[in-house]
């Protein structure tokens, strides 16, 4: 059965990672912005495929894939009403941006479970 | 139920002290740097509607630890400060959500009369102590249940919170107005306030709205 509470829950998990990290990565100075970019992107969508597949673990799949949804959705929707980013004129831009996010949480959730199935013997 | 409140205060002072540099600190920190780096971007739309968003969040996502804290408390066990912080990181992502989905709301009534803002910023005030239930439709019929039975006298209780918030601040920028000043200093400042006025308002908040708790012999 799917929890929407526990869904929640990783969600909120989520986006407080990547606010901590987020904030304490500033201090450091890194010069190129593609890395950054990419230990965000690992950071938020693996953390929401690691904890759908141990909160959510009837359906770790459907949670992981919904809560990269989500969050991408809530990052459009701050960077063209907040910063005012066209974001929505490049869909493009929002493929990739989707694709990425669903394949990370995805690969994340699936190597939690098969962790998880040989920590309990079945494999 | 003021005596109730500074009872509840003084007995969990340690943990209200810990929960302040741990929780109420940091939140308040995030919350007012986000809302200067906003006003400071050049194409930023309406950052007035991105702060007040930011404050509304900054009062509701600090209000699970201490809520448990006073829940604890009426059944005569008192709660690690440790276990409140964990409570704290598992509340937040259905504050967060939810206070997005009604500010959201609020925002859009602004063209209808703001009957919808009212309505909005009222679930926004009550459904926090009930967000520990154990699914969502649980949450909302709770909810619902306490605007029927409150009805208008919430509207005074969002003023009271307003004015004592908005009061306090603008003692403080009366206080600051005569020294040479930088975003540090009001930032200090509203750190202090917040960690001096959002513990009493929270104790107050859960007795009022959680009435099964509160235990007619105390009174």
């Amino acid at each position: 059965m799917f929890h929407t509470i526990k869904f929640f829950q990783t969600i909120g998990a989520s986006i407080l990672l990547t606010i901590v990290i987020s904030f304490l990565l500033g201090f450091i100075p890194i010069e190129s912005y593609g890395l950054f970019l990419f230990i965000q992107t690992i950071l938020t969508y693996g953390s929401i495929g690691f904890f759908a597949a141990i909160w959510n673990p009837e359906t770790p799949y459907t949670a992981a894939y919904l809560g990269a949804i989500v969050i991408v959705f809530i990052s459009f929707l701050v960077s063209h009403f907040v910063f005012n980013i066209l974001v929505f004129a490049d869909p493009q831009g929002i493929g990739m941006n989707l694709s990425y996010a669903v394949i990370v949480s995805l690969l994340f959730a699936a190597a939690t479970v098969v962790i998880r199935k040989k920590r309990e013997g079945v494999l | 139920m003021i005596r109730d409140i500074f009872d509840i205060y003084n007995r969990n002072w340690s943990q209200i002290l810990i929960w302040s540099f741990v929780i109420i600190l940091p939140v308040t920190v995030i919350s007012f740097l986000s809302m200067i780096y906003v006003y400071t971007s050049e194409n930023a739309v309406a950052p007035e509607y991105f702060s007040v968003f930011a404050i509304i969040l900054n009062f509701i996502i600090c209000i699970p630890p201490f809520m448990k804290m006073v829940i604890v408390y009426k059944q005569d066990h008192s709660i690690n400060s440790l276990e409140g912080i964990l409570y704290f990181i598992k509340q937040f992502g259905i504050l967060f959500v939810f206070t997005g989905i009604f500010y959201f709301i609020a925002v859009i009534g602004i063209y209808f009369l703001f009957i919808p803002t009212i309505l909005a910023l009222v679930f926004l005030l009550i459904f926090p102590f009930f967000s520990e239930g154990r699914n969502v439709k649980e949450i909302y019929k709770n909810t619902i249940q306490v605007i029927m039975k409150e009805n208008i006298s919430l509207i005074g209780e969002l003023l009271v919170i307003f004015c004592l918030n908005i009061g306090c601040w603008v003692i403080m920028m009366l206080f600051l107005a005569q020294y040479e000043n930088n975003i540090f200093a009001f930032l200090v400042f509203r750190v202090l306030l917040n960690a001096l006025v959002f513990p009493i308002i929270y104790i107050y908040l859960t007795l009022r709205f959680r009435k099964e708790i509160s235990n007619p012999l105390m009174e």
